[in-house]
């Protein structure tokens, strides 16, 4: 930069400051490595936990009714119902989970369908945290206004450090183990 | 942060401090901000220093992220169990390539965004980032946001114990959005929900996004004459060295590998990219709450906390000869050579886009023929002010007698709010007799030809504190007038004594040493 050293000093670094960069970076670098991994506890050693997932079509609590055959073929032969005797539209009933653990409440909560018009199916997932050992599960999806309601009693062994699933599937019910 | 008047500063009064209440707690950031740049320039010299080049050493950290990606790319399989599988037997690959390669990738990664943010501190605490630089903070948040989002789902891809706890804390906080019928978290409850298609997704999307940041980075720096993509050479490759003794001492491990059955228990986390799993204990609606906020908040940061408005650069037509030297040294393309249509006899004519204008006044030193204006101040208020405070500093040494001090003109930007205290009305320095200050936007503005007045008017010296180059707030200010005071550019430093002109370079905290280099040059004066 500088032909008048006296106008505009020069700005070379010299090899002590050379070396100051390279120690600097490398223990920039070894910042680099340690809190690129560094440990994080997201659970603790000895949790367990319970895992509830549901996907459930329930039945119409509402405004359900059979297509007409002039509206039936006015839909695209791709919407058209397979069976035309069984309602496709209306307000579906909200699912209700109730959860208890050893004989003791854990869990009561109700799930809307969904859909603007609340006629697609329910989804659902919970997770329960849940001392280790081997408790009895109590877990019963029911349809609200007293619809039908799939009940299930499972022994299961938690232990440290993992988390069963209890999957409920639509058309299927509660799938085994 | 402080633009100087120069005709206020060459006035009766020395500047007053305009920093409105809101915006002081960032000017005492940014006093902070400096000394640590100026501890690390202490160790390693300015032009080293890294916080001076966090920018380009992004972009360079990027480009080695890019390539290492590609060569991972070649040996990477989609699937839960066969992509973290691949990882392995890129990590257990002969020689340690594979290691080497997996683990730059990631501490370029971690490198970049880190750099990148550290990037936007500065221009934050340095009060770069609103007026006409509005678009490249907006754009850097993007840039930011963008290498994240290209991290994020690099960690993903790995599928280990870190990655389930990024899907599951991303899906819960999707899934209270209004546009997901299914909630995405069930996505995630066994290995086999999980279909190759997700990996293909989550792969053309950690692949495809860098080419947005080529496209933001274009926008990040348009308004930028001259932009740096790679920093110096030495930084370049000490910090490429770095990559590799990271990469040697600490190669990058996966977690094991992701079973929904299992609970992550405790995960090494990145947390350079993911600063806020602790924060993710919270509610998703609550998480959404901080995120808008913090975003909305970072992004309105240039209209908020925006500063006063520079004078900005206007071109007198008449004067103007074309001779394309402001055009050229505008290290903001502010200003557009356009046909002459009065009839002149010069072909083209400079004109100011004020939008771009920052007014830094670098314009005003290359114009040989004074014709622009700064704030609509003319150039010529400022040499006829120059020469008048020139010739009271002589007249009063003078008067003093022979044991007077000389009188030493001495031109300062970003010192001087730091300087007020010290500062007499008219621009004597306490503790440094002689000496009269001018303040600056930037010494870029400085023309040679004033020098030359200063001395021929009885200045016994000129000293001039510029900005440290690598971070002069005009970019390029103290640079271009090294350039023309070593001869190297146009306009040049012509007929002075030897001895009698000095320039250095500053942080706008360093006064003691400012005053320090000041009083020796005046005592080695001629």
């Amino acid at each position: 930069m500088s032909d008048l050293p006296r106008t505009v000093p020069s700005r070379r670094p010299g090899p002590l400051r050379v070396a100051g960069f390279v120690v600097l970076l490398v223990g920039v670098s070894w910042a680099l490595g340690a809190f690129a991994a560094w440990p994080w506890a997201a659970t603790g050693l000895g949790d367990a936990r319970l895992r509830i997932s549901l996907r459930h079509v329930t039945g119409f609590s509402a405004g359900a009714r059979l297509l007409s055959a002039e509206e039936i073929a006015a839909l695209p032969a791709h919407m058209r119902p397979r069976d035309a005797s069984v309602p496709t539209t209306g307000r579906r009933a909200d699912a209700v989970l109730t959860v208890t653990i050893d004989g003791r409440p854990a869990l009561a909560r109700t799930y809307r369908p969904t859909g603007l018009r609340r006629d697609g199916p329910v989804y659902g997932y919970e997770e329960l945290d849940v001392a280790p050992g081997r408790h009895v599960v109590s877990v019963t999806l029911a349809e609200a206004g007293g619809g039908r309601a799939w009940p299930l009693d499972r022994t299961i062994e938690f232990r440290p450090g993992r988390a069963p699933l209890v999957e409920f599937a639509a058309g299927v019910g509660w799938r085994p183990e | 942060m402080f633009q100087p008047d120069p005709a206020l500063v060459l006035g009766a009064a020395p500047p007053p401090a305009r920093e409105r209440p809101h915006r002081r707690p960032l000017h005492a950031a940014g006093v902070l901000h400096q000394w640590v740049e100026v501890a690390v320039s202490r160790l390693v010299s300015s032009p080293l220093n890294p916080l001076y080049h966090t920018g380009t050493i992004a972009v360079f950290s990027l480009a080695v992220a890019t390539v290492t990606g590609v060569y991972l790319f070649l040996f990477y399989r989609v699937g839960t169990t066969a992509a973290h599988q691949s990882i392995e037997g890129i990590m257990a690959q002969p020689l340690g390539i594979g290691a080497l390669m997996r683990s730059l990738h990631r501490y370029a990664s971690d490198a970049a965004i880190l750099a990148a943010v550290l990037h936007g501190l500065k221009m934050l605490l340095g009060d770069r980032f609103w007026g006409p630089r509005w678009i490249s903070w907006v754009t850097g948040i993007a840039l930011v946001s963008l290498v994240w989002i290209t991290g994020a789902t690099g960690y993903w891809l790995v599928w280990d114990a870190q990655a389930l706890v990024l899907s599951l804390t991303t899906a819960r906080f999707l899934d209270v959005t209004p546009f997901f019928t299914e909630p995405i978290v069930q996505t995630f409850v066994r290995n086999d929900t999980i279909q190759n298609f997700l990996f293909f997704v989550v792969l053309f999307i950690h692949i495809t996004i860098p080419l947005l940041i080529g496209a933001m980075y274009w926008l990040h720096v348009m308004r930028l004459a001259r932009a740096r993509f790679f920093p110096p050479r030495v930084v370049l490759w000490v910090t490429g060295v770095a990559l590799v003794v990271a990469s040697l001492l600490r190669p990058a491990l996966s977690g094991p590998a992701a079973d929904p059955a299992v609970l992550p228990g405790v995960v090494p986390v990145d947390w350079f990219y993911f600063p806020y799993f602790p924060l993710t204990r919270l509610s998703p609606r609550t998480g959404w709450a901080l995120v808008g906020a913090a975003g909305a908040l970072v992004l309105a940061l240039p209209w908020l906390l925006r500063g006063r408005e520079p004078g900005r650069a206007t071109v007198e037509s008449a004067a103007c000869t074309g001779c394309t030297r402001c055009y050229k040294d505008c290290p903001y393309d502010a200003i557009v050579m356009v046909p002459r249509a009065d009839g002149e006899r010069y072909r083209t004519e400079a004109v100011v886009n004020p939008a771009r204008c920052v007014g830094c006044g670098i314009c005003v030193g290359a114009c040989d023929s004074a014709g622009i204006l700064l704030g609509g101040q003319h150039a010529r208020v400022l040499v006829g002010a120059l020469t008048s405070r020139v010739v009271a500093a002589r007249d009063a040494q003078e008067r003093a007698g022979a044991g007077a001090a000389r009188p030493v003109l001495v031109f300062a930007c970003r010192l001087m709010p730091h300087l007020e205290g010290r500062l007499g009305p008219d621009g004597t320095l306490a503790g440094v007799p002689g000496a009269t200050v001018v303040g600056l936007p930037c010494v870029g503005m400085l023309h040679p030809e004033l020098i030359e007045r200063a001395l021929a008017a009885g200045a016994r010296g000129v000293y001039i504190a510029g900005c440290v180059p690598e971070d002069c707030q005009a970019r390029e200010g103290s640079e271009l007038l090294a350039q023309r005071l070593s001869g190297s550019r146009l306009p040049k430093l012509k007929r002075v004594a030897p001895g009698c002109v000095r320039l250095d370079w500053y942080s706008p905290v360093e006064v003691r040493r400012f005053l320090r280099d000041l009083r020796a040059f005046q005592g080695a004066l001629p």
